[in-house]
């Protein structure tokens, strides 16, 4: 018996961990806002790591865009637990 | 938001000091930083020497991209909340009063304030050979009626604040005579 899952599935949950990054940078950029921190040091530092968030995005996208994302992925096989002889554990 | 409406500045009050922590205290989490943006690198020759098929097959290669974006993004948001953290611990100095604003991680802010004319004892406090070569440290402000006290962490000139402070105390508490 085997169990495989589609890579697709790692993409969903590549998607929602992107989520919860725009989410907390979100609340990042509220606090400057909402501390009167809107500074030049703070924008800079915003814009450093807004520039590297993008460069990133633009990254996985060209390295991944060939990608067929309808393969399985066997993440289960009962063979693996068969010992040199094939008998089961 | 302005700085005025943050502390809901009196109408005959004026910002006399806005003080942040000394910037060399953010170098160590910086330098982190760097030494942890390369460990993809490291890995990438490291799997090419080791495990080089890992690199071409059909479905570790886009495991693998996704992993080190994931990696990546995870470490801009690691240094973005430090950084919050390292530049919103902010301190205003008044004529009137010391407001102390710490943000202790991403959820959690505390908002404190002091009447400059309770001021009873300020210390100034530098600890470490880089604080001593750059002028940095504690400044630890105390009142006599309550346990309030204020402490200004890794601030730029800490012996200069303190006796600005002193002298802010004496001018406040002539305002002041005959109350607690």
């Amino acid at each position: 018996m085997s169990i495989a899952i589609p890579l697709y599935i790692f993409l969903f949950l590549y998607l929602i961990f992107l989520a919860v990054f725009l989410s907390f940078s979100i609340i990042n950029f509220y606090h400057i806002f909402a501390t009167a921190s809107f500074t030049i040091v703070s924008f800079t530092i915003s814009f450093f790591v807004f520039v590297l968030t993008i460069l990133t995005f633009y990254l996985t996208y060209t390295l991944l865009i060939d990608v067929n994302w309808q393969q399985t992925l066997i993440v289960f096989d009962s063979s693996w637990f068969s010992g040199p002889s094939g008998t089961q554990f | 938001m302005h700085l005025a409406e943050l502390i809901k500045q009196k109408s005959y009050e004026k910002v006399l000091y806005r003080i942040r922590r000394h910037p060399l205290t953010f170098i160590p989490i910086m330098a982190l930083f760097l030494l942890l943006l390369l460990v993809p690198v490291f890995l990438y020759y490291v799997i090419l020497l080791l495990f080089p098929d890992l690199l071409t097959g059909p479905r570790s290669y886009p495991l693998l991209v996704l992993l080190s974006s994931v990696y990546l993004l995870s470490m801009y948001l690691f240094f973005f909340v430090r950084f919050i953290d390292y530049y919103l611990d902010l301190w205003i100095i008044t004529n009137d009063r010391i407001v102390d604003i710490e943000q202790h991680n991403l959820f959690s802010r505390s908002v404190t304030e002091l009447d400059l004319f309770r001021i009873q004892d300020v210390t100034a406090d530098m600890h470490g050979f880089f604080a001593t070569i750059f002028n940095y440290g504690n400044v630890l402000v105390k009142t006599a009626s309550s346990n309030t006290h204020i402490i200004f962490y890794n601030v730029s000139q800490p012996n200069r604040i303190r006796e600005h402070l002193i002298h802010l105390s004496e001018e406040d508490r002539k305002y002041h005579v005959g109350e607690s």
